[in-house]
């Protein structure tokens, strides 16, 4: 989705759907930068802009054949709940780390791992659920993209969602084009969720 | 309500808002999200001889009252650009500008050639040459009247179609190389591009973009694009303006209106809001409703003829 607050002559926030019904739509938002800090100060009923959702949903990339680890780092962990909510059958298992452990308040339902606490990251607690035959889907900060992507560079079905400031969210601004095997893709309407073999630059 | 078309070059702009080159791309995603024949006009994202890849992320970075963009000119190259998308275009239901850079004048010519010799090409009502890209490598030719003297000549002997040349608002003297695009033939000025800038990132102390500079968009820049627009139009009160810079609203519409554009382009602000093209055409009726004129060719250039109320 995209988000704006009307008044700040800026680009939209995009953010990942945590959880859909038909009272509303969820979103993760941290409370840091411009448009975030807006949605955290505002009275209830101040109007933002929204649309979207746009991109291509993961279950449209992913083979259907397998079951999936879902690895979550941080604010990445929001639209891999929501697609394990949207697939329950496709999800073997999931891991979601966070750094504080203000989240475990927001989540209460879902074991997460803290890394202030712990001092481990969801990356290092993916071998102790990993088993054969798993697919993974990933989300979360680079490095542990990239962590991510050497541990399981040779098992099928790796992927990946990524993220870039966005521009337009349609496909036409160019603003989130990355490289792939494959010739220049948007993450806002090709992706966001990649197969980590089309990235080579992220091993 | 009042009459928002304006007639330029024997064609008829539904509005004076053109979409700018680039975050419309070619206007056929924008089909889900904006009525195209409330539209003026869509520049193309710009096209160059060969295919480029553009810049690697970010493409984008977060100013005050904008955005630092570095595309890099992404796109396909002209040849498949006329077999893959140009036979999309005639269905647009509006007028459609063909962005184009190359590197030289040669590259341009044989630009162009291709661009004339094939067919899909009919669905094309102006070419514009963007000459200030401040994202690729080579020199900004708009900045240099002598080269856009021959840049412009060049197209002009290969092309009889309406003929635009998009000038750099930050560097070279504007008026000198508006001056030398007009005496050649270009029917039209864009003005103006994106303004060389950059921004840091505290907390790697290096500059956000890999090119180091990019080019700043956005309301930021309006100021700067109404100065350079007036001052155009001073010294030059017959020639077609498109005043491009900063526009995100209705008060930006008719200043640069007033400035003496003919033609209004968006383009940060339609990254922002896809719709905003068809909001501005609907708000810009009611707004010279309100004031009394029957059609925005009244308030065209009215800032150098003192304003409302001296007419």
């Amino acid at each position: 989705m995209l988000v704006r607050y009307k008044e700040d002559p800026c680009l939209p926030r995009a953010f990942s759907v945590m959880s859909a019904s038909r009272e509303g739509l969820g979103l993760f938002v941290k409370t840091e930068g411009r448009v975030r800090e807006k949605f955290a100060q505002c009275p209830m009923g101040t109007e933002f802009e929204v649309r979207g959702p746009y991109g291509t949903p993961y279950v449209q990339i992913v083979s259907t054949d397998r079951q999936y680890l879902l690895v979550g780092g941080g604010s990445g962990a929001a639209p891999l709940l929501c697609f394990h909510q949207q697939n329950p059958g496709l999800v073997a298992g999931a891991v979601y780390g966070f750094r504080t452990a203000d989240a475990c308040d927001l989540l209460p339902n879902t074991p997460l791992v803290v890394e202030e606490d712990t001092g481990i990251r969801a990356a290092d607690r993916v071998d102790s659920v990993w088993q054969d035959g798993l697919g993974v889907i990933a989300c979360g900060p680079d490095p542990m993209l990239r962590l991510l992507a050497q541990r399981f560079q040779s098992q099928p079905d790796v992927y990946v969602s990524l993220e870039a400031r966005i521009g337009c969210g349609i496909g036409t601004c160019l603003g989130c084009s990355i490289e792939t095997k494959s010739g220049m893709k948007r993450i806002c309407t090709d992706g966001p969720l990649f197969p980590v073999g089309e990235l080579p630059w992220l091993m | 309500m009042a009459d928002v078309a304006i007639k330029r070059f024997d064609k008829t702009f539904a509005s004076p808002v053109v979409l700018a080159s680039g975050p419309g791309g070619f206007g056929l995603e924008l089909h889900a999200e904006l009525r195209l024949a409330d539209v003026g006009a869509v520049t193309f994202k710009t096209i160059t001889l060969e295919a480029m890849r553009g810049n690697p992320q970010p493409r984008l970075v977060d100013c005050p009252s904008g955005a630092l963009n570095s595309i890099g000119m992404e796109n396909p190259g002209v040849a498949a650009f006329l077999a893959r998308i140009a036979p999309q275009l005639g269905d647009l239901p509006t007028q459609r500008i063909l962005s184009v850079a190359a590197s030289t004048a040669e590259e341009l010519a044989t630009l162009l050639t291709m661009v004339e010799s094939h067919a899909a090409s009919k669905a094309l009502d102006a070419i514009e040459l963007n000459l200030s890209c401040p994202n690729i490598e080579g020199r900004r030719v708009g900045a240099d009247a002598k080269l856009v003297r021959r840049y412009v000549q060049t197209a002009r002997d290969i092309t009889g179609r309406v003929l635009l040349a998009k000038l750099p608002g930050d560097t070279g003297n504007l008026l000198a190389s508006g001056e030398a695009a007009l005496s050649v033939g270009a029917d039209g000025l864009t003005l103006i591009n994106t303004l060389l800038a950059m921004r840091i990132d505290r907390t790697v102390g290096r500059a956000f973009l890999h090119r180091t500079y990019g080019g700043l968009c956005g309301p930021a820049i309006l100021p700067i694009a109404l100065a350079r627009v007036y001052e155009a139009r001073e010294a030059f009160p017959d020639a077609v303006i498109i005043g491009t810079g900063g526009v995100v609203d209705l008060g930006g519409m008719v200043e640069m209106l007033l400035a003496g554009a003919d033609l209004v382009g968006v383009g940060f602000g339609v990254m922002a809001d896809p719709e905003l093209p068809q909001r501005l055409r609907k708000e810009l009726g009611e707004w010279l409703d309100m004031r009394g004129y029957s059609s925005v060719e009244e308030i065209v250039g009215a800032a150098h003829r003192g304003g409302f109320y001296v007419r």
